[in-house]
């Protein structure tokens, strides 16, 4: 529109639709100025996400101040990065810290090197979008997609009864005392190690040398190509998703380096991340 | 501010701008009535809410299709002008666009269609108007777009939304700076080709008929339309000019009306009236509202040339003159407007050393009377008269008795006999009764004059004078042998200029003075200007000639005394921005107030440990002053605002609670105090 009325300006010589003409000129400055004192002073920090599965939407966080003055219509998103999606926030004043959460998501699993955080504005016409890029090194692993597990599940590995009562093996193992464990959803409270757990500000079990057989180690065979390697590393994380919550413990072993057995959300955590990094690194490391 | 009401401000800016814009064009004066009606109607609903296509989008496009049809048709058959059809189908598309239903796209293509009717605004035409519309567009786009923007993922707290708006009014202030300096700078290449000079809103207001007939409507003295603008070289350098410009002289009268017999035409692209020296030059402009093809000069017209006229389409052209009397000259194309070079010479004031330059030798033509003029009007000349017969005494002893005797007026009634009826019924009349009389009675004492008609004045604005509908005047001439004809005016001094009304009389000059500026700065400005612009700007400091105006104190003191408070509620203004705390402390003081109230006040202490202490010592106002305190420590450390209206509300609050406790305090003090 706007060539379109310089030409219409310079062809006729109107000096009104020179006028015209140097509004819409004035309009694209004013534009990047007010755009630029929007982006001007903005602080952002990433405080990242609690899990990023492939092929998921999943929930990222950026905390942004600025020291004075007032900004609009953010966008943030993660320059570089193979992450689709951005965070937004209408308005952002100064003097207090705000979160915005975006939702991001990646095509595959494996670490993605963060280099940068994109900020941009389309304020204030909506017309063009102004950007910069805070640069900030950080690295996101992106666990293995989330698919329902099709492997059948070992005749040992039936749901582990919880509590005292109505446990009737009694499990907690006999030999001498091998290891202490943070105390997993499902354990048998009667293992908890109380003068350790005191010490240590949190309970912990005992792990002795002789314990019932509810222990798996996965494997994931080496040497398989990329997309097969990812499909196996999603079967993989769904079979020790259903272990780890029939109370197994559950360890992993091959590519992916070695995660010893453990229970709970945080053993859970460990294989996820190992399979993340399966294919990403040298095997053994 | 929810987000309704949010949206809805932003609808109505969006409106507005689209409404200004199309004042943009209907200012010309050029678009159908019916086009202006339907948008002004379509706008007022729209601004209410009522959208009457909604949803319907292919009922918007079959109205739209039946509209470019109708249009092209009237084009097509040379009933509208093609760029006034252009700019209509813009009207309709952008009325369309408000009356849909509101979503991202529509509102970029009102946005779109708006701005395409600001362009054709600039095509059709030249009015000061068009940049205020272009002004109030800008600004209204702007925080429309503004709001758009951030509002498009959700509604946002009134206080960014005030201070959005800051920033987009700031923005679009900017851009109108701007463009006046890109305007000023750009280079022209080409000089105001289409520029459509012509406003045909109020039509022509002047316009010199061919008869002329006193006790005619006079209304037109009022009207402050300008109808022309001279620059006179050299320059007079006078506020009011107070000269005669000649339009048209008459000589017949009929008893009803005067007029001139059918003479032969002389056609020329320069004519010359009569030979002089020492002549006054005059660049005259004409514009629409003067109405009519006959050219204008000081008293007395020597020659014209060098004229153009401007026609509706934009263009101007240059065209012959013709003339068909001694003083009635005329363009021989139409144009709304035109342009041209006059050259007068000094007015005869019937002195011996006067040179005779006219051929007005046969005086038998102004010495016509009608047969039927009532006898009382010779016998009131030769009563006045007595035995004077030297013509240029005679006149002016009848101008005297004329101004003396009659009152001016302009609340008059036709009539069948208007000499008589103003000389021995009314008593009052204007310019053209004052002008027929003294004509008539000059005549029927065998001193040949005539009737003239033109305007009477001359105001300067800038470095121009100007004429306006108001100064149209009319006077007597009487033919003084070997002298030729000399004005002799009866008509009262102070009624020969435009007589604007009151509520004008402050406005219209202050009009003129931008309107002046305006044509000279934007409508004509061209690659000249700007030369001399840069030439301006590059002239060496030292070389700049200061010249210190004469200085007037008091008005120094009052402007100083103004910008001292302006700077003053500019630098408040600064600090609190610069103090957000500010609020935090008002809030403050108006929660120890209502404490004070109660008796409690904390020298030793802050409100923090003294609603701790009046918690634990379960005080009965702790329940409201707990989240008072809270919110001022959020505000004072935390960095979040108080929202509108949230102070007032938390220490009325506070302030209840203290009453009721007072209340309370003391009826059963009394109760302790009474046995």
């Amino acid at each position: 529109m706007t060539l379109g009325v310089g030409v219409a300006a310079l062809n006729t010589g109107n000096n009104l639709l020179y006028l015209v003409l140097g509004l819409l000129l004035s309009a694209i400055v004013a534009s990047g100025i007010l755009s630029e004192l929007s982006l001007r002073g903005i602080e952002v920090r990433r405080l990242g996400t609690d899990g990023a599965f492939a092929n998921e939407p999943f929930v990222f966080r950026w905390a942004i101040s600025r020291q004075k003055g007032w900004s609009f219509a953010l966008s943030f998103s993660e320059e570089g990065a193979p992450l689709v999606g951005e965070g937004w926030i209408n308005h952002l004043s100064a003097g207090s810290e705000q979160v915005v959460r975006g939702e991001l998501r990646a095509a595959r699993r494996g670490p993605v090197t963060l280099t940068g955080i994109k900020v941009s504005t389309s304020f204030p016409f909506g017309l063009f979008i102004k950007g910069r890029v805070i640069r900030q090194r950080d690295l996101l692993v992106v666990y293995p997609a989330r698919i329902p597990s099709s492997a059948s599940l070992p005749p040992h590995a039936r749901p582990k009864p919880v509590g005292e009562i109505s446990n009737p093996r009694q499990g907690g193992g006999n030999g001498d005392l091998l290891d202490l464990r943070e105390l997993s959803p499902g354990d048998d409270s009667r293992r908890i190690h109380w003068v350790k757990s005191a010490g240590a500000g949190k309970l912990l079990r005992a792990v002795r040398e002789r314990e019932e057989g509810d222990g798996f180690t996965l494997r994931l065979e080496t040497d398989l190509p990329s997309e097969r390697l990812d499909r196996r590393c999603s079967e993989i994380a769904a079979l020790a998703d259903r272990l780890l919550q029939r109370g197994c413990e559950v360890g992993l072993e091959g590519a992916a380096g070695e995660v010893r057995p453990g229970r709970g959300p945080l053993q859970q955590r460990r294989i996820l991340e190992a399979l993340a990094w399966a294919g990403f690194l040298p095997a053994g490391k | 501010m929810s987000a309704s009401a949010q949206k809805k401000v932003r609808l109505a800016c969006r409106d507005l701008a689209a409404g200004a814009a199309f004042g943009a064009m209907a200012i010309s004066g050029a678009l159908p009535t019916w086009a202006v009606a339907l948008f002004a109607g379509g706008l007022m609903l729209a601004l209410l809410n009522w959208r009457a296509f909604g949803e319907r989008t292919l009922f918007a496009v079959f109205g739209l299709a039946l509209g470019a049809l109708l249009l092209y048709s009237a084009a097509a058959a040379d009933k509208l002008d093609l760029v006034v059809a252009a700019c209509t189908f813009a009207a309709l598309m952008t009325f369309s666009r408000i009356h849909a239903t509101s979503s991202p796209t529509t509102d970029a293509q009102v946005h779109l269609c708006s701005l395409l009717m600001i362009a054709g605004g600039a095509a059709l035409s030249a009015e000061m108007m068009f940049a205020a519309f272009l002004a109030a567009f800008a600004l209204l786009t702007a925080v429309s777009l503004g709001l758009q923007t951030i509002q498009s993922r959700g509604s946002t707290e009134a206080e960014a939304v005030k201070a959005a708006a800051r920033q987009l009014l700031f923005g679009a202030a900017f851009a109108i700076v701007g463009c006046a300096v890109f305007f000023a700078v750009f280079p022209r290449l080409s000089w105001n080709l289409a520029s459509r000079r012509g406003n045909r809103f109020q039509g022509a207001l002047m316009g010199f008929a061919d008869p002329v007939r006193p006790r005619g409507d006079g209304r037109i003295k009022s009207n402050p339309r300008l109808v022309a603008r001279i620059a006179i070289s050299p320059d007079p350098g006078v506020k009011s000019l107070n000269s005669y410009w000649v339009g048209r002289a008459f000589s017949q009268f009929d008893g009803r009306e005067w007029s001139s017999p059918d003479e032969t035409a002389r056609i020329a692209p320069r004519l010359t009236i009569r030979r002089a020296e020492h002549l006054l030059h005059q660049d005259v402009e004409l514009l629409p509202a003067y109405g009519s093809p006959a050219l204008i000069a000081i008293e007395r017209p020597a020659m014209f040339g060098n004229a153009r006229a401007h026609l509706e389409s934009g263009q101007t052209v240059p065209t012959w003159l013709r003339q068909l009397g001694e003083t009635h000259v005329r363009f021989v194309d139409s144009g709304v407007g035109y342009s041209y070079q006059a050259y007068s010479t000094a007015p005869l004031e019937g002195n011996p050393e006067d040179e005779l330059l006219d051929g007005e030798g046969d005086p038998q033509p102004y010495l016509q009377l009608p047969a039927s003029l009532d006898p009382r009007v010779g016998a009131l000349a030769a009563e006045v008269l007595g035995s004077e017969r030297d013509p240029l005494r005679a006149a002016h002893r009848l101008e005297a008795y004329l101004k003396r005797a009659y009152r001016y007026s302009l609340e008059l009634s036709d009539a069948a006999d208007p000499v008589a009826d103003f000389l021995f019924l009314r008593k009052a009349g204007h310019c053209e009764d004052f002008a027929t009389a003294l004509a008539v009675l000059l005549r029927t004492q065998g001193i040949p004059s005539r009737v003239t008609i033109g305007f009477y004045g001359g105001e300067r604005v800038g470095n121009q004078y100007v004429l306006r509908a108001g100064d149209a005047h009319s006077w007597t001439q009487v033919l003084v042998p070997a002298h030729g004809f000399v004005t002799v005016d009866a008509t009262p001094e102070a009624h020969r200029p435009a007589q604007p009304s009151v509520a004008l009389g402050w406005l219209t000059p202050l009009y003129d003075f931008l309107d002046v500026r305006w044509r000279t700065w934007v409508v004509d400005y061209s690659f000249k200007d700007q030369a001399g612009l840069a030439r301006s700007i590059a002239q060496p400091a030292w070389a700049v000639r200061l010249k210190l105006p004469k200085l007037n104190w008091r008005r120094l003191g009052i402007i100083a005394v103004v910008l001292t408070g302006i700077a003053a509620c500019l630098l408040a203004g600064v600090h609190r921005r610069r103090t957000p705390a500010n609020a935090a402390s008002v809030f403050l003081k108006r929660i120890e107030r209502a404490l004070r109230g109660v008796g409690l006040q904390f020298e030793r202490e802050d409100l923090e440990h003294a609603t701790i202490r009046l918690v634990r010592e379960r005080h009965p106002i702790t329940r409201e002053l707990v989240p008072v305190t809270r919110r001022y420590l959020e505000v004072r450390f935390g960095g979040r605002f108080l929202r509108e209206g949230e102070a007032v509300s938390l220490a009325r609050g506070l302030e209840t609670a203290c009453s009721k406790y007072r209340r309370a305090y003391r009826t059963r003090f009394s109760i302790v105090q009474l046995p």
